[in-house]
């Protein structure tokens, strides 16, 4: 019996990560954690991006584009957001996002 | 059940993304919950090698260091001594982190060394099945563009409180002292 790995294994990685940042980002106060979910996220896209770019050649070079992308703004995101909530939190005194109410409609 | 090199490769990496994204969702401490996704991130990285991808694999493992190291520093805020503290690893840890490091590089080296040939070998042997960024090249620089603008963006936004303007004046000589 063989065990090879196929693109499900790797889909179901993805599921796992995506709804582990998920849960993170619904879950999580701090504006720091919520980010490690949102950071989450964008690593399960890239799975699923460069799978299928594996296992479907006609998407080979689209998947590996996407990837580079994903991670490249994935790490812009992530140091944007938290340049914005550490201003915040230096003018407020607290990181918890439940405390920021100004822009609420 | 017989397991390929490449299948124990993946159910190794795949136990430690899951395993290290799961502890950063259930870690209390921000720069702990950052530490974790820098496992998870660097699984990732071991994934995409582990497929062949190496532009996106080597991309998200320079992502992760530096995104992870932001998100550490910002997430400990009173002091890095502080953080430094909280951080410290015992004995186990250090041995998790060691097997975790030797089971990335372990990918590399099989990846790199005896599995598919690199773009460039397939370059140099006339085989023009690789991978060819052509047509992205204008996506690919205007992201890079956008990332050095965030990053400048960030360090503004992520700059240290001023000093009080009248500790910055010069005094004048003669002048009493308050």
């Amino acid at each position: 019996m063989s065990a090879d790995v196929g693109l499900t294994h790797y889909l179901l990685l993805g599921a796992l990560l995506f709804a582990c940042g998920a849960t993170g980002v619904a879950v999580k106060r701090n504006a720091s954690g919520a980010f490690v979910g949102v950071g989450l996220m964008l690593v399960a896209a890239a799975v699923n991006f460069v799978a299928f770019a594996h296992f479907n050649p006609a998407f080979r070079t689209e998947g590996w584009a996407f990837a580079l992308l994903v991670a490249v703004l994935g790490a812009a995101g992530a140091a944007v957001g938290v340049a914005v909530a550490l201003a915040y939190a230096r003018g407020r005194g607290t990181a918890d996002v439940d405390a920021a109410r100004d822009l609420k409609g | 059940m017989e397991l390929s090199l490449a299948a124990v490769l993946f159910y190794s990496l795949a136990a430690l993304a899951a395993g290290t994204a799961v502890a950063a969702v259930v870690a209390e401490d921000p720069s702990r919950a950052a530490a974790w996704l820098l496992g998870t991130l660097a699984a990732v990285s071991g994934v995409s090698f582990l497929l062949g991808a190496y532009p996106a694999g080597a991309a998200q493992l320079l992502a992760a260091v530096g995104g992870s190291a932001a998100l550490r520093r910002a997430g400990a805020r009173p002091a890095a001594s502080e953080v430094a503290a909280r951080l410290r690893a015992g004995a186990g840890w250090w041995a998790v982190a060691t097997a975790a490091g030797l089971l990335l590089f372990g990918t590399f080296a099989v990846t790199l060394a005896g599995g598919d040939a690199t773009p460039a070998d397939r370059a140099s042997a006339g085989d023009d099945s690789g991978i060819s960024f052509d047509a992205y090249l204008l996506p690919i620089g205007l992201v890079a563009v956008h990332l050095l603008v965030a990053l400048a963006a960030a360090a503004y936004l992520a700059r240290g409180p001023r000093p009080p303007q009248d500790a910055a004046a010069p005094q004048p000589a003669g002048a009493p002292a308050p």
